[in-house]
This record gives structure tokens, C-alpha cells and sequence, in this order.
């Protein structure tokens, strides 16, 4: 298959399972809400070093928010259930509470299985907290220098999709970068999906595990690394000089297939060879997203 | 079985009759007839329902009820369920001890409406009597959970020792939210006189006048963000609307009240 030239590999991307959750941050303005949800996504790029991988899903209008403010809506996932209300709690405490002017909601009131955030954080207040109950929801308002940090007791979890992939292949750093940041800008404001990495982008792709050091998890992906051709037993066409990967995370296997389709299609502009995907074999994880596939309109390209 | 029940009044009612029986659980597991022979009271005097009421539908959750129903009292009482539309006045006690479903009023309320309610959702059109949300006399906590909104004003002693829930009216009488444990009260107008006296932990929220008692304390004038939300959910679920200013604004805060454990608050909109 190809798009305007561009070669997309018959290949897949394999995803694995999270658990996730959707912060709604509202402030004054649009900026303090996006103040907050940058510290808050700040260094989580990914589970293997972080803990957890968050990035802002969207803005929000004032009519989209609770409280009728303008507002950014956050996602944040790790790996297991036990340790999100954890990562919760330690952003929304240190980057929501914090932060001018903000109060912070549930994004998942849907879900079934809660996590008691606000709950956990009412104790800031020092037995000053009360709380509210609105609309069958209850709220804690924890006193603050500046007047009153409101934030909802539980949030929604959700089991989410994390590791949608796929790699652009370009003769030169500036196009595989060109063709990337049209990628992220067409995914950006695309619902239930995040990109957790700087930009949206990753140059340091990597492989499972070490074929020097036993104790590492983790390494480069050095048969996509061009500087290795010679070496390694290279994955890279001819012509191909430079590497950036598109990294997913989303709320359903639909929402990561959507910004996939975008973001690939985005992606095919001139300078680029091929697009191609990272997967283990399909053994690993259980969710498995078909370029090709996807960018057929093929019921969503997951399996 | 009918979607939905309908009493309508045969004749005005020249005494007072208590009608406990008026509510969709009881409805919803009764054919017409047997609606019809349920027990209401007249004083010591027993009545049954169909003497009062022409009886249509059975067995739905929904029931209307017309006529001019100010000397019913206790329409919905104790209801868990369901929705109770009363087309016009209602007596004493409409949606008391409530737990559940809708009770709308489309005309004023004797006093005691909501008393001692502990959920759901009471909506009166137009004015509500003494002690909306209160308690009885002599008991120690009023309403325990749910909302109550008056389009119109409120008599006295509104959400006198509420615990939890929502009150929301037009304007309310003298002594609004005496002894409250917890719970709001929102005034979109003026309040009378002593409001929050003995106010445990509850928040009384006036946007019009309101003369501040010796009790409560000047704390800050700011924007309490768990007012902007209510009154946004207000005016989504029932639209209720702001004016003056809209929904969000700055409010002088008191803590009071002081004789008690001073942990209640009475925010009162600027400007107003």
C-alpha cells in the first residue's frame, strides 16, 4: 500500500492494556488551566522510567467544564490499577492544587470503578476541609492562601490502551521531523487519546531487553538506529537517514485506531520513504493495530 | 397497567385531609380500584381515596394529581420512588420524609414541605410555607439528603437543622437555616432576619440582601467555587437562572455560626 508515495508496511503495532483516567483541570483562564496540565504531564513519558505516561488530551471550552471555565482535559495511565490512584494523587497534589486559580474534576463519570483522589487530598485542608455534595457528586473544598481549591472525591478508571506505534521512515532528520509534527498536529485535539512523549515524538526507540547489559529492560531500537546499519541487523530501506515514532496511548482500542489513521496519513508527505510499526512478534501484547488495515477504514484496524 | 395514574379532585375540599397513601411506590402495585379504596383522613374521620378523587390508570410510577390540593396534606410523603406531579397548591407536608423520585408542585406549598427529606428531588413553582426542609418540632435533624427548589420564597426557619441536601429558593423568611448541621441553602434574593443561627457546618449562600448576624465572623470576599458549580447544575437540571451577574461572582464570607462550632459559612453575593 501506498499514500501519496509514502510505503505503509504491512505490519502492525502491538499495544498493550492500562489503566487510565481523564483529569478535567479548569482555571481562570485557558493558560492557567494549560499551566497546570503541562506540570502535570510533565516527565511522563513513559511507565518504564516515570511510572506513568500522561499527556493532555484536549482543551475544553467553558460550556465543556463543570464549572463553566475554560479547562484542559488530562489523561494519565500506568500499567496496574494499584498504583494509579497513587500517580493521581501525587500529580493532581503537586500540580493541580498548587497551581493558581484551578479546581479539578472527574473526566470518566461513566465508569463504574472509582478512586478516591479528592478524598485522599482533603486532608491538605488540616481538618479546615468541608465538602459538598452536587448533583449526587461530592466535591472537597480544601482552603488555600488564594481562596479554595475545589476537587471531585473520586475519579473514574478505565482500562485503556497503551503503546499504539508506528514509525516514520525519512531520507533526512528534517523530514522524518517535517512529517512528525504534522502527525501530532492532526492527532492533538483528537478525543480519548494522548501522546505522551516530548512533542508527541520519539527519537529513541527501543527494543525489549539488552544484548550487552542483563539488567536492563530497555535499549535502543538499533535496527531502525541508521548510524548501526553496517552493524546490526538492520530494519531500515535504502535511502532511509532518520527515524522519528509516533507513540499512543488512549482510553479504547477505537480512539488509538482513529488517531492512528490521522497521524500516519499526516504523516506521508515528501521526504518520507515508509511507515512502519513497532511489535514483538505479537506475543507480548494483546491488542495488535494493522496499518494497513487502518488506513483502509477495515473495523478499526485492531484485533 | 398505565403509564400514568391521575387523581382528579371531585369537589373542593372544605376540611383539611391528610393523604399519606398519594405516592407512585403505593401506585405502581395497585390496580384502580384499589387505588380508589386506599385510606385518607379527615381529622379522626377515615375517607377512602376515591371518595375525594375520580381515579384513572393503575399500576405506573407516574401520578398526576389535579385539582386545588391546599387542603392535602403530606402528597408524596415518604415516596422512594417514582414521580408525583400535583397541578396547582399543595397543603402541608408535600414530599415529606421523601427518599426518592420527583415530587413537583406546579402551584405554592403549605409550610413543612420537604421536612425531614432524605432524597430525591421536591420542585415547587411557586411559594412554599414555614420550615421547607426543616424538622419537625422537637426532632433533632431535618432533612438528611436530596434538593428542594422554590421558585417563589420560602416561609420561616427554612432548612431548620438540615444535615445534608440542597435548599434553593427566590427569597427566603426570617431564621433560614436555624440549627443547621450541614447541608446549603441558596437565596437567589433576599433572606430575613437571623439567618444561620446555631449553623453548625451548613452554607447559607444569599445573592440579595441579607442583614449579616452578631454570630458570624468577616472572613474574605472571594469566589467560592462550589457556589459557580451549584448554581451552573441548577440551571442545567432545572433552569434556574442567575441574574444579576450570572452564576459566577464574589461573595463576602462569614464564619459562624460563633456560639456554635463556627464552621458554617454564609456567603453573601457582592453588590447586592
Amino acid at each position: 500500500m501506498e499514500i501519496r508515495g509514502v510505503t505503509i508496511v504491512d505490519t502492525f503495532a502491538e499495544a498493550f492494556g492500562m489503566r487510565g483516567a481523564r483529569v478535567v483541570i479548569t482555571a481562570h483562564t485557558l493558560e492557567w488551566a494549560r499551566t497546570s496540565a503541562l506540570s502535570m504531564t510533565g516527565f511522563s513519558t513513559s511507565v518504564i522510567g516515570c511510572k506513568v505516561e500522561a499527556g493532555i488530551e484536549r482543551t475544553l471550552a467553558p460550556d465543556e467544564t463543570p464549572d463553566g471555565r475554560p479547562g484542559v482535559s488530562v489523561l494519565l495511565f500506568t500499567m496496574d490499577s494499584a498504583s494509579l490512584p497513587t500517580r493521581l494523587i501525587e500529580r493532581i497534589g503537586q500540580t493541580v492544587l498548587t497551581c493558581p486559580t484551578t479546581a479539578c474534576f472527574d473526566g470518566l463519570p461513566g465508569e463504574t470503578e472509582r478512586l478516591p483522589v479528592g478524598r485522599a487530598l482533603r486532608v491538605f485542608g488540616d481538618g479546615f476541609q468541608s465538602s459538598k455534595v452536587i448533583a449526587g457528586l461530592r466535591y472537597w473544598r480544601i482552603p488555600v492562601m488564594e481562596g479554595e481549591f475545589l476537587v471531585q472525591e473520586d475519579f473514574g478508571k478505565v482500562k485503556g490502551v497503551g503503546g499504539g506505534n508506528f514509525l516514520i521512515l525519512a531520507e533526512s532528520a528534517e523530514a522524518a521531523l517535517r512529517a512528525a509534527e504534522g502527525a501530532v498536529d492532526a492527532v492533538r485535539e483528537l478525543p480519548g487519546v494522548i501522546l505522551p512523549f516530548p512533542g508527541g515524538i520519539v527519537r529513541s526507540g527501543s527494543k525489549v531487553g539488552s544484548k550487552r547489559y542483563k539488567n536492563l529492560i530497555a535499549t535502543t531500537n538499533d535496527a531502525y538506529a541508521p548510524t548501526l546499519r553496517a552493524l546490526t541487523a538492520t530494519d531500515l530501506p535504502d535511502g532511509v537517514n532518520a527515524v522519528l515514532e509516533i507513540v499512543l496511548d488512549g482510553v479504547d482500542e477505537a480512539s488509538i485506531s482513529a488517531a492512528m489513521r490521522a497521524g500516519i496519513d499526516a504523516a506521508c508527505q515528501p521526504g518520507v520513504r515508509a511507515i512502519t510499526a513497532g511489535n514483538y512478534g505479537g506475543k507480548l501484547g494483546p491488542y495488535h493495530f494493522h496499518l494497513q488495515k487502518i488506513m483502509r477504514g477495515d473495523a478499526g484496524g485492531g484485533s | 397497567m398505565s403509564d400514568i395514574v391521575t387523581l382528579t379532585l371531585r369537589a373542593p375540599l372544605e376540611r383539611t385531609v391528610e393523604a399519606e397513601a398519594i405516592t407512585p411506590d403505593r401506585f405502581q402495585a395497585l390496580g384502580e380500584r384499589e387505588i380508589a379504596e386506599l385510606p385518607v383522613w379527615e381529622g379522626a374521620r377515615q375517607l377512602r381515596l376515591g371518595e375525594l378523587f375520580d381515579v384513572r390508570g393503575d399500576r405506573a410510577a407516574r401520578v398526576r394529581v389535579v385539582g386545588d390540593c391546599s387542603r392535602i396534606d403530606a402528597l408524596g410523603a415518604g415516596m422512594s420512588t417514582g414521580e408525583l406531579v400535583i397541578e396547582g397548591r399543595a397543603g402541608r407536608y408535600a414530599g415529606t420524609r421523601m427518599t426518592g423520585g420527583t415530587v413537583h408542585v406546579a402551584g405554592d406549598a403549605g409550610d413543612g414541605a420537604g421536612l425531614e427529606m432524605a432524597g430525591g428531588v421536591l420542585r415547587i413553582d411557586g411559594d412554599a410555607g414555614d420550615r421547607v426542609g426543616g424538622a419537625r418540632l422537637g426532632a433533632s435533624k431535618g432533612m438528611l439528603g436530596g434538593e428542594i427548589v422554590v421558585r417563589g420564597a420560602v416561609g420561616a426557619e427554612a432548612g431548620s437543622r438540615m444535615r445534608r441536601g440542597l435548599i434553593v429558593c427566590a427569597r427566603a423568611g426570617a431564621r433560614a437555616g436555624e440549627a443547621m448541621i450541614a447541608g446549603s441553602i441558596i437565596a437567589l434574593g433576599d433572606v430575613g432576619e437571623d439567618p444561620g443561627r446555631y449553623n453548625k457546618r451548613g452554607s447559607i449562600v444569599v445573592l440579595g440582601a441579607v442583614s449579616v448576624p452578631a454570630g458570624y465572623a468577616y472572613d474574605c470576599t472571594y469566589e467560592p467555587p462550589h457556589v459557580a458549580l451549584t448554581l451552573r447544575m441548577l440551571r442545567a437540571r432545572f433552569g434556574v437562572a442567575v441574574e444579576n451577574g450570572g452564576e459566577r461572582g464574589r461573595y463576602r464570607r462569614y464564619s459562624g455560626d460563633m456560639s456554635e462550632l463556627g464552621r458554617g459559612e454564609l456567603l453573601v453575593r457582592e453588590g447586592a
